[in-house]
């Protein structure tokens, strides 16, 4: 019999349309594996089997009754749990949003994955208030990675990585402000994808940096993110930045091919700070893809803008918690928080002015190329607890660095995805991004299918047994 | 452009001179971490500051009337 929890979505989607097993079964098997393995891996916050339960039924009695299904029928996926919930409180990792009370309403995006018949199986363990790269959690307790239980899942979307790496669900939705879809992606080896800034509705979700904050799903292939995607696209006007523009399905171009794209390997700032594993996993999808190389201009004054908008923006959004419940926070959050409260309003200024004049060079960059290739990650996962890692021989702190090489392309809202990379006798992925121009996901996918059916990027269930 | 580290007493004592401003009391425990990541932020800012921006490189703040 078919173990339904090592099924990708699109596979579970078409069993459950055709009658080949329904709805309940699938959710049955997924919360049972959860069951039997989260207290190992960490990846739940809450477990919505009720829930589940009943919206499987309600797939079921669809199909007897002839309506039509939606296109995610019966596929259970899982959120961040800075995503609302109907029924729950918004943890966004922090113990003190416990005190919250329960959302009236669903996310928006999960309103429009309920409306594509999937199926949500709960809210996922994430790092404070998002400010993370690790997937630790002073509070909760680190979501661990399933690939290997004593290493880190990355942050700050580290139940996400975890979730769909351990076969709980076989796409999870994360956030992205400045990595924390791709670096959980390399680490528990997943396909990360996070979409142009403004694409995706963050309604109803907890807030960390509006100027950045992104939505978008992790799963274990390319046409699996691309089905979440076309169900989440479309307009929303109680996001502030959502952009009102055409937003074609992904689907019909996983498989579209790589023929006429000007790929490029990023060099300089992208070539230092890392371990052997990035720069290999790197090179073997710039030689697979033919890429020639390109030098990003302004990179690390970006990427350092990015981080003061982030520890500025944040800080200012929990100032009031900061001044009352300040002992109620993970002190390693606190403190970033703290100081970033306490920034020169000059200097984030300044940080604005960087972001426009990188967004304008980066823009003269994509008329000459229209993939440009990157490390995710500068190593594969962590061990659990390490504060430190040596990058070309610099001991350096893993919380700041994990995010390096994926701050300067969320920094300007560019569409990428990370895509997972066993190099050969490795037990652990690292993952390798896929950038391309502002409302480009469709060449994004692309060159992810392509590398997908080629054999050289893919991801795996973990074996938990 | 100061190109100096922010050092650890000058940090103390823009805390002393700032929180009080944002109402935020810094209690000791939470000192030496503000301390070092007002330190490590300094450092950001000043490589954010290579850039060259001139008088028209407005902000990217974004604001829709």
């Amino acid at each position: 019999m078919t173990d339904l929890t090592q099924l990708t979505a699109a596979a579970l989607a078409d069993g459950v349309k055709t009658g080949a097993f329904t709805a309940r079964a699938v959710a049955e098997a997924h919360l049972a594996r959860i069951a039997a393995h989260d207290g190992r891996v960490g990846a739940f916050t809450a477990v919505t089997a009720e829930r589940a339960l009943a919206a499987a039924d309600a797939v079921d009695a669809k199909r007897r009754g002839g309506v039509p299904l939606g296109p995610l029928a019966g596929v259970p996926y899982a959120v961040k749990n800075l995503f609302d919930i109907a029924g729950l409180s918004t943890l966004a990792g922090a113990k003190i949003n416990r005190d919250h009370p329960p959302a009236m309403r669903d996310a928006a995006l999960i309103e429009k994955l309920s409306a594509a018949d999937a199926v949500l199986l709960g809210a996922l363990n994430m790092g404070e208030y998002a400010y993370d790269f690790t997937g630790e959690n002073a509070h909760f307790g680190p979501s661990r990675n399933p690939h290997d239980l004593t290493r880190m899942t990355g942050g700050s979307s580290g139940g996400s990585g975890a979730a769909a790496a351990a076969g709980f669900v076989p796409v999870t939705l994360g956030s992205d402000t400045n990595g924390s879809i791709r670096v959980p992606s390399s680490l528990c080896g997943l396909f990360g994808l996070k979409p142009t800034f403004g694409r995706l509705s963050r309604a109803r979700s907890f807030p960390f940096v509006a100027s950045l904050d992104h939505l978008g799903p992790l799963g274990r292939s390319t046409a699996d993110c691309a089905a979440f995607y076309d169900a989440m696209r479309g307009h929303d006007s109680d996001d502030p930045v959502s952009q009102d523009r055409p937003a074609p399905p992904l689907g019909p171009e996983v498989g579209a091919g790589i023929s006429g794209l000007r790929i490029a390997r990023a060099t300089d700032y992208f070539d230092g700070m890392q371990e052997a594993a990035a720069r290999d996993a790197t090179a073997l999808v710039a030689g697979a893809l033919g890429a020639g190389t390109v030098e990003i201009p302004h990179v690390a004054a970006a990427r350092a803008a990015a981080f003061v908008l982030t520890c500025s923006e944040g800080g200012v959004l929990h100032l009031d918690r900061l001044r009352t419940r300040a002992a109620d926070f993970d002190p390693d959050t606190r403190d970033r928080l703290i100081a970033g409260a306490l920034l020169p309003a000059a200097h984030v200024a300044t940080a604005h002015r960087v972001r426009a004049k990188y967004r304008d060079a980066m823009r003269a960059l994509f008329r000459d190329v229209d993939v440009i290739i990157a490390p995710a990650t500068p190593t594969r996962a962590p061990s659990l607890g390490q504060k430190t890692f040596d990058l070309d021989g610099q001991m350096v702190p893993v919380r700041a660095n994990l995010g390096l090489f994926t701050q300067p392309f969320s920094f300007i809202g560019l569409p990428v995805m990370s895509v997972p990379v066993w190099t050969a006798g490795e037990a652990l992925p690292i993952g390798v991004q896929i950038i391309a121009p502002a409302w480009r996901e469709d060449i994004v996918v692309r060159v992810a299918g392509h590398l997908e059916r080629a054999g050289l990027v893919g991801a795996r269930v973990a074996r938990l047994d | 452009m100061p190109s100096s580290e922010l050092t650890a007493e000058v940090a103390e004592r823009y805390i002393d001179a700032v929180a009080p401003l944002l109402g935020l009391a810094v209690a000791p425990v939470c000192r030496p971490g503000v301390v070092l990541n007002l330190q490590i932020a300094m450092r950001l800012v000043r490589i954010a500051e290579t850039l060259d921006l001139e008088d028209h490189d407005e902000p990217a703040a974004v604001f829709e009337a």
